[in-house]
């Protein structure tokens, strides 16, 4: 079972009378990927801050290893934060950056960190005649810090870019000494706030593996913040999809992806049809004035419910073989598939198929009964 | 834009020279001459005048002057900063109205303020009048003091160091305070090994708009020293008004160096021409 | 001191010791305390000056080191005393001819500049700082050394003249210095949109450039207002004639102790002036922010 290392119990954010965060709850795990997906304005680098510290929620208690800290210091907490602009100091080059955090802590936190015994033991090794004074500790601490940078440099792949300026680095390489002079301080948890915003595709999608096998290897929790669901789908154990301050749904990828809760989720992540239908009974549904076999869900009979049909679950198949048929009305040509828009029974479906079809053309669709996902109608819809 | 407006600059390449740089030419001329006034028809070439330079009048006047420079200048350092910082940190949701506030006294004449200030500080004065209708008896009696002279000064330009610190301090991005938050480091050490290396600028432009005519002004000392105190400004105004203009010359040709001493430096120091305004 | 949370008291909260700091209180307030003293002590060092002119203008004994009754008898006297409101007057001319061509000549300088190579930029913005860094006395010895060489040609050349250029001289760098920022900022294509669209190079330079930078020209343009209403020393020396601005009255006024106490009562009303001035720039932009929010 693994240990939480956050708990976030009912927390609640506002700004300027708008609620940002509303009623929040969440436990986040050691050594997890986890994604807080959603929409601008959904609360979720909201929540990244109020972990780190810069903002103090309303109502509710945030809780790490155990210990309520609300009213704990960022400096104070075992997070490390990326920014989203990577906020590199200027006056320092690369590695004095790195070393920033670690360097300027105070004497005791530094023994604290390194281990006092073992920082004894290996002055001793190191200076077999010399009495172990707080000045020859410090010198240690001091090669220490150097190691780790060095560790650190070359864990994201910076070497010989040591004693650069900020300013004469090109973005993904000042996001990897954002990256560096975080992890080097060994915290338990990582705050990512949206940090490949500002690259090109290429190399945002390379930092995916990037990200995704450091945190591997370092086995500390990763806490991520995007708006773009592919991102999340990549890198993620667990998603958190967000929106208006509230979680629409916790699950890992796949779960998001093959079985959303709601309307909102469905829309978000991945294309998707969304139809009115009725569940007729058990592995019956109808829809699209269609009853079809459909598998893997209990509802009431005759109950309204959403069927989502993701665009490559659609089978296009001949028009004696297909049980609906429909008119194209556009067929964009999109590299790996078309995307294929039809009419059936008046309403549009999204398509992806591997054929080509034409415009104007009839189309006939088939879906498999166990890639049919049902959602529960919400009051309001 | 390039084309088209580049011969703008052009007028004011020549406006430049003629105002600014002849007129130095002409004094470094006069600093080698004897004549009378501007008449040089009976010139003469001489060193005479570079050995005034040494006179312990003149040296002492220069020492003088980098003395109240210097510590006027730190002053407004100390102060000024905390003012700046202060304002900077606050939550006032007008920071345009502290700017107000700093600015408003420079609003009023200069020689007025220091006229006031000299009044105050001689013992009998209108507020220590009034103080002692209302029963409060109290008197300061520094007219013609040195420290006269240094309150004058700092009164005078600390609203140029405030303002100048004040505006590096804006620039600071404040994720970088963030940052350097998330990685440990106290408010007090945030200040020391971030914001104040990032504020340097603005000091230093600051110092510049200090300690320029601190040193190089003679209507403060002159009337808060009350004539006891010779700067190197009041040495060269005399020397004018004495028609002296070779030995005047000289020493304005000597400050001006010093001046242009100080500039080059600056841009040595600070390559992207950020720090002058 | 330790907050309490209800309805969590199971949990620990956490102390900022465990983590290897230290609270500081003390210090803290210590250093809160000294500050403030030091704050208030530089504003009071800034404004007993204004205040005290203040005094002086309600102040109906002639006598500056005695208050006799409050009066406002001075106000109205500003406008009696001859010399006074001449050199009032003669401050105002300058300050606002002086102000108004160095803004329109140092944008279009400016504007030159702008289009510079890096060379030829840095050797202009050397130049340009000479007038601003210069010592007073050495500029105004400067000009009048250059002025006076040009009295052959122009024999009554000291005057209004010489002060009016000397005013633009040294206020031009001001207004340079506002307006080069500005045009570095500007969008490099919005020139070339101009163009594009069928307009031509000045008429573009007017109708798209200068509204782009107006913030720039106007802050050059009341920087420069400010300097060269205040001016004294470069004014003593390039004036002639008896064409005395206000400082140059002061100056002389105290030297022969014949200082009106009216000169105080203009000094306050241009204070009282300026403030008015500043709150109702202040709360025009407040206004305008307000309507774009809304």
């Amino acid at each position: 079972m693994k240990k939480v290392l956050i708990d976030l119990k009912d927390i609640v954010k506002t700004f300027d009378g708008q609620t940002i965060v509303n009623h929040l709850n969440l436990q986040i795990y050691e050594n997890e990927f986890l994604t807080l997906l959603g929409p601008s304005g959904c609360g979720k680098t909201t929540t990244l801050r109020m972990i780190a510290g810069f903002e103090k929620p309303e109502a509710g208690v945030i809780i790490i290893d155990g210990k309520i800290v609300n009213d704990l210091p960022p400096y104070a907490r075992p997070v490390n934060t990326v920014f989203q602009r990577y906020a590199l100091f200027p006056h320092l080059n690369v590695i004095e950056n790195i070393v920033f955090g670690l360097k300027n802590s105070s004497y005791a936190s530094k023994l604290m960190f390194y281990g006092e015994d073992n920082l004894i033991k290996e002055a001793q090794d190191k200076y077999p005649n010399k009495k172990i004074t707080k000045h020859l500790l410090n010198k240690l601490i001091n090669e220490k810090i150097y190691q780790d940078a060095e560790y650190a440099i070359k864990l994201v792949n910076l070497q010989g870019l040591e004693y650069r300026k900020i300013n004469q680095l090109s973005g993904g390489q000042m996001q990897r000494v954002a990256l560096a002079r975080a992890i080097i301080n060994r915290p338990k948890i990582l705050l990512l706030d949206e940090p490949l915003a500002a690259l090109d595709l290429k190399l945002r999608q390379n930092m995916h593996y990037e990200l995704k096998e450091m945190q591997r290897r370092l086995g500390i929790t990763f806490i991520f913040v995007t708006h773009d669901q592919e991102e999340a789908m990549t890198m993620s154990d667990r998603i958190v999809v967000m929106n208006d301050g509230v979680i629409q749904q916790l699950g890992t990828p796949k779960e998001i992806y093959n079985e959303p809760v709601n309307r909102f989720v469905a829309d978000f992540i991945g294309e998707s049809n969304i139809i009115r239908g009725k569940y007729i009974k058990e592995n019956e549904i109808e829809v699209l004035n269609k009853r079809i076999p459909c598998v893997g869900y209990k509802f009431a009979e005759n109950e309204i419910v959403d069927v989502v049909i993701r665009p490559e679950d659609w089978d296009v198949v001949s028009l004696d073989k297909a049980v609906f048929v429909g008119k194209v009305i556009s067929s964009i040509f999109k590299g790996v598939h078309y995307e294929i828009i039809a009419k059936v029974e008046d309403v549009e479906l999204i398509i992806h198929t591997y054929e080509e079809v034409k415009v104007n053309d009839q189309i006939g669709l088939k879906v498999d009964p166990y890639e049919i996902h049902l959602m529960r109608v919400a009051q309001d819809e | 834009m390039n084309k088209y407006f580049k011969k703008l600059a052009i007028p004011y390449f020549v406006w430049l020279y003629v105002l600014a740089i002849i007129p130095f030419v002409i004094m470094v001329i006069l600093s080698f001459v004897n004549n009378e006034g501007l008449d040089f028809s009976k010139a003469i070439f001489t060193l005479d005048n570079f050995g005034y330079l040494t006179t312990s009048s003149t040296v002492i006047a220069f020492m003088n002057s980098l003395f109240y420079a210097v510590i006027a200048t730190l002053t407004c350092i100390v102060i000024g900063y905390m003012v700046a910082y202060a304002i900077f940190r606050s939550h006032f949701k007008n920071k345009f109205l502290v700017m107000t506030i700093l600015i408003l006294p420079m609003w009023s004449n200069m020689l007025l303020r220091i006229e006031a200030l000299k009044n105050i500080m001689e013992p009998h004065n209108i507020i220590t009048d009034i103080l002692s209708k209302l029963g409060i008896h109290v008197s300061l009696d520094i007219a013609g003091t040195p420290l006269a002279v240094i309150i004058g000064l700092i009164s005078t330009y600390i609203p140029f160091m405030i303002l100048s610190i004040y505006t590096a301090l804006e620039k600071i991005d404040y994720s970088l305070e963030e940052a350097a938050l998330d990685l440990g480091l106290t408010e007090t050490k945030k200040f020391w090994k971030v914001i104040f290396p990032l504020s340097t600028k603005g000091i230093v432009s600051g110092s510049i708009m200090v300690f320029l005519p601190c040193m190089s002004g003679f209507a403060i000392p002159e009337i808060l020293g009350q004539g006891n105190i010779l700067l190197i400004g009041n040495v060269i105004d005399q020397h004018f008004r004495n028609m002296n203009y070779n030995l005047g010359s000289l020493l304005a040709v000597v400050i001006l160096i010093i001046i242009l001493g100080a500039i080059f430096l600056v841009s040595k120091f600070d390559k992207e021409g950020e720090t002058l305004l | 001191m330790i907050k309490q949370y209800p309805g969590y008291e199971q949990y620990e909260v956490a102390n900022i010791e465990d983590y290897g700091y230290k609270e500081h209180r003390l210090t803290k307030k210590i250093f809160k305390v000294f500050r403030a003293i030091v704050i208030i002590f530089a504003v009071f060092l800034m404004y007993i000056p204004i205040f005290t002119i203040f005094l002086q203008s309600i102040n109906s004994s002639t006598i500056t080191s005695e208050f006799g009754q409050i009066t406002f008898k001075w106000y109205a006297n500003i406008f009696d005393k001859g010399s006074l409101l001449t050199a009032i007057r003669n401050t105002v001319f300058i300050s606002i001819w002086a102000t108004l061509i160095s803004t329109v000549l140092g944008t279009l300088f400016a504007i030159g500049i702008s289009t510079l190579e890096r060379k030829a930029k840095r050797h202009i913005m050397l130049l340009n700082n000479i007038p601003l860094l210069n010592a007073d006395i050495v500029s105004g010895i400067g000009l009048m050394l250059i002025f006076s060489s040009l009295i052959h040609i122009f024999p009554y050349f000291f005057g209004w003249r010489t002060m009016l250029l000397a005013h633009i001289f040294f206020t031009l760098p001001y207004v340079v210095l506002s307006v080069l920022p500005k045009l570095r900022e500007l969008d490099p294509n919005l020139f070339e949109a101009s163009l594009d669209l069928g307009v031509k190079p000045y008429p573009s330079l007017y109708k798209v450039i200068i509204p782009a930078i107006k913030a720039g020209i106007f802050s050059g343009m009341i920087l420069a207002f400010t300097m060269s209403f205040d001016d004294f020393v470069i004014s003593y020396y390039t004036t002639g004639n008896g064409f005395d601005n206000l400082s140059i009255w002061i100056y002389s006024s105290m030297g022969r102790k014949s200082l009106s106490p009216s000169v105080y009562a203009f000094s306050t009303l241009v204070t009282i002036l300026f403030f008015i001035l500043l709150i109702i720039t202040n709360l025009l932009r407040g206004r305008k922010q307000y309507h774009e929010n809304h």
